[in-house]
């Protein structure tokens, strides 16, 4: 899910570009010291993702889909690189495709690029080397596809979005099944990939371990559900207030960005929003990079 | 007589998976020669003309211009020694036609001024001037060869290696791609399987198989003694 | 290829062509930074903010309705968030929505347009992003036209021999199968061109020559649209 510019209000946009430049930072120094001299592989690859992005699996119903690829690539070369090929691809797609907006850069390079590519890895991270593998790479792509939509719909709801129930449900209901079907097409590659050549796919040391994985899956699940609900409800109290007209709010399906979040309201109200927004972000930044150093250890090549 | 150019003794190399490559070469090549390098597929020949720019660091001897291939002098190699891969696509890496052409003689710590004089001298000797601000993705499969080409001249090598550079070419660039070589001046060093290709540009053939040359004599007696043509 | 055609145009040799990726860059992020700003009671007034990329885009002879088209791709996004918005009573902050949008997604499409990929991946570089990140960029840009021609290829080739005929579960099977060789080769690939770049001398950082250097005319580029953006912003503000 590419947001474009246009659908995040100043404060989002500026707050997440803020936390996404060091985060890439930290991937890219990661990226270094584990892929040194390996940029034309991770070039090669990024483009391996868009031409793959060409092939359709049908679904039935005379749809189709696609690879994302993000879960795929953390399985094969490494959280690190992956992060670093998403972000070059999310790059591109903003400039030469229109694909995702340029200031709206930060919030998908955060929820695709980053975020979405360590909740690909994690479930594969701990199960590589136990029976549940194959659970692992499905979960993995399942997981990097529907926390990176939930986190595009969290920022659009902390843009002014409001989310009414039956517009979240359907939303949320069309996330979990393209979730489900990036771990279907992630697991079916992955698995054609390693029969072609064990050597290709990228298998983390230590024993795994099946309990911490479940509990590291099951927490990145229930965070993404939560902030998935949440975004229902932004700003709880605002929300409470609402409800007590019910009639418009069944008019208003959603309104734009910009209901909240305007420059007229340039005095204290919104530089004490946007404070509290960038405080939670850093909050996140923080559990980012304690993430990034705990799974994204070097890899034996 | 001056040094040779390329000096091989007993050179032998093991790919990490322990497929044996290269099992005794003994090899000498002269400074102007032109030599055909034949064998089947998976003969080594490949594998050989890549450790001449240091891909692959062999055991044994191996001279390349007088200096040694081993790890510490590849960039003194690199200089001395250019190859045109097979796949043009994969050694043109870069974004146009003069940044993939001077993006060797810049990494051999030339400045900017020169690196650009060389590249565009390069680019006018394989008649791809007018193409300077094409990208690769643009060109024609003889047009990339040609780029490829001058990617290597533009450093100036004493040794020119080319691996199997008829692949996707029509009958007139062959013969285009046949004039430019004899009219080039450096030793080469060209994997082929294309007879009449060597017939045209070389003087001399070695023959691989096993991982070793087990023939070292004109194209028409390889030809003869391996039944080497169609 | 639909997206070779932005390339072509990149390569012209305009005045805005020859200008310094920085500035461009510099003047895009601006421009866009004051149509997300712009207030919303500026309504449908905010198309006028359309007048900068239009006059960048004449300046530079680019085709006029191949640009306005392609840059419409955006829409197929927008328009159905917008019919939200219009359907929940509130038509002008539709129209504001595809119009901020659109003008976006135009100026972007114009920068790209004129500044050649490799150009834009120096300047990002000079910018400081990291060189691993710029080099998967220039590497990622070099590789795609050559890698979608291998998928449809392989699309095609699965077509021909009776793809369409397969049971669906075994389509499915076939498809991975397709994106696994694709990744093999891709792979195969990337060892070649290390080995190339390996023979050729790289260590680590891409060099380039004869990279366009800031000159005056440059000042007077991001001089000129700063003046501009900012007064149309004071205008609707």
């Amino acid at each position: 899910m590419h947001i474009p510019d246009g659908f995040l209000s100043p404060p989002v946009w500026a707050a997440l570009d803020v936390v996404s430049v060091p985060a890439v930072g930290f991937m890219a120094r990661r990226a270094q010291r584990t892929a040194a001299d390996r940029a034309p592989l991770l070039g090669v690859m990024g483009a391996f993702v868009f031409a793959a992005q060409m092939i359709n699996f049908p679904v039935g119903l005379g749809t189709s889909g696609h690879l994302v690829g993000g879960a795929l690539l953390a399985c094969t070369l490494g959280p690190a690189a992956a992060s670093m090929v998403m972000t070059a691809i999310l790059v591109v797609q903003a400039l030469v495709f229109q694909d995702g907006g340029v200031l709206a850069l930060g919030a998908n390079v955060l929820n695709m690029a980053l975020i979405g590519v360590m909740a690909g890895y994690l479930p594969y991270r701990y199960w590589a080397n136990t029976p549940l593998r194959r659970a692992g790479v499905f979960l993995g792509g399942f997981l990097s596809v529907l926390v990176g939509a939930s986190l595009a719909m969290a920022q659009l709801a902390a843009s002014g979005v409001s989310f009414t129930g039956p517009v979240l449900a359907v939303s949320a209901g069309l996330f979990v099944v393209t979730a489900v079907l990036e771990g279907l097409i992630t697991l079916a590659v992955f698995e054609a990939v390693e029969r072609l050549n064990p050597g290709w796919v990228n298998t983390p040391a230590g024993a795994g371990s099946r309990a911490t994985g479940l509990l590291a899956a099951a927490a990145v699940l229930l965070a993404a559900v939560g902030v998935l609900v949440a975004s229902g409800s932004p700003d709880g109290l605002e929300n409470l207030a609402e409800q007590s007209g019910i009639a418009s709010r069944a008019v208003t399906l959603f309104t734009t960005p910009l209901t909240d979040y305007e420059w007229k309201a340039a005095g204290g109200e919104w530089l004490s929003k946007a404070g509290a927004g960038l405080a939670g972000l850093a909050v996140i930044y923080v559990l980012c990079s304690m993430m990034g150093r705990l799974i994204g250890r070097p890899r034996n090549s | 007589m001056a040094e040779p150019i390329i000096v091989a003794r007993g050179v032998r190399f093991t790919y990490p998976d322990g497929t044996g490559a290269l099992t005794g070469v003994d090899f000498t090549l002269h400074a102007g020669e032109a030599v055909a390098v034949i064998g089947g597929n998976g003969s080594g020949k490949t594998t050989f003309v890549e450790t001449l720019v240091g891909i692959h660091i062999p055991e044994g001897e191996l001279m390349v211009a007088g200096i040694p291939v081993r790890p510490e002098r590849l960039a003194e190699v690199r200089r001395r020694a250019g190859l045109v891969m097979q796949d043009a696509d994969s050694q043109l890496f870069m974004g146009t036609v003069l940044d993939d052409v001077t993006f060797g003689p810049l990494a051999a710590g030339l400045s900017e001024k020169e690196a650009l004089a060389r590249a565009r001298h390069a680019l006018e000797q394989v008649g791809m001037a007018a193409a300077e601000a094409k990208a690769p993705f643009h060109l024609s499969a003889g047009e990339k060869r040609r780029v490829a080409i001058a990617g290597v001249l533009a450093t100036e090598p004493d040794l020119l290696v080319l691996d199997e550079p008829t692949t996707y070419l029509d009958p007139p660039g062959q013969r285009e791609l046949a004039a430019l070589l004899t009219a080039l001046p450096q030793a080469k060093l060209i994997v082929t399987h294309d007879m009449r290709f060597a017939r045209a540009v070389c003087t001399r053939g070695v023959f691989f198989s096993g991982g070793r040359i087990v023939g070292d004599t004109t194209i028409e007696e390889i030809v003869r003694r391996f039944g080497w043509e169609m | 290829m639909q997206y070779a055609v932005v390339d072509e145009w990149s390569r012209g040799g305009s005045w805005l062509h020859r200008r310094d990726a920085r500035a461009k860059l510099g003047v895009l992020v601006l421009f866009l930074l004051a149509v997300s700003v712009s207030p919303a009671q500026a309504g449908w007034r905010v198309g006028a903010f359309g007048v900068f990329p239009l006059t960048a885009l004449l300046a530079a002879r680019l085709p006029v309705a191949g640009v306005l088209w392609r840059a419409a791709a955006i829409l197929a996004f927008t328009v159905p968030f917008a019919v939200g918005v219009w359907i929940a009573g509130e038509p002008d902050r539709a129209l504001l929505l595809l119009l901020k949008s659109y003008v976006s997604a135009l100026a972007c499409l114009v920068t790209v347009g004129v500044t050649p990929w490799t150009r834009l991946v120096q300047a990002f570089r000079k910018l400081g992003m990291p060189p691993i990140l710029t080099q998967v960029m220039e590497l990622l840009y070099r590789y795609l036209f050559l890698l979608a021609g291998q998928a449809a290829g392989a699309r095609t080739a699965a077509l021909c021999r009776g793809f369409a005929g397969v049971p669906r579960f075994q389509q499915f099977r076939v498809a991975a199968g397709v994106v696994a060789v694709l990744f093999g080769r891709s792979l195969e690939r990337a060892g070649r061109v290390e080995r190339g770049m390996a023979a050729r001398g790289f260590r680590g950082e891409f060099l380039y020559a004869g990279a366009v250097l800031w000159v005056w005319q440059d000042t007077v580029l991001v001089c000129f649209s700063m003046t501009g953006v900012i007064a149309a912003w004071w205008v609707l503000r």
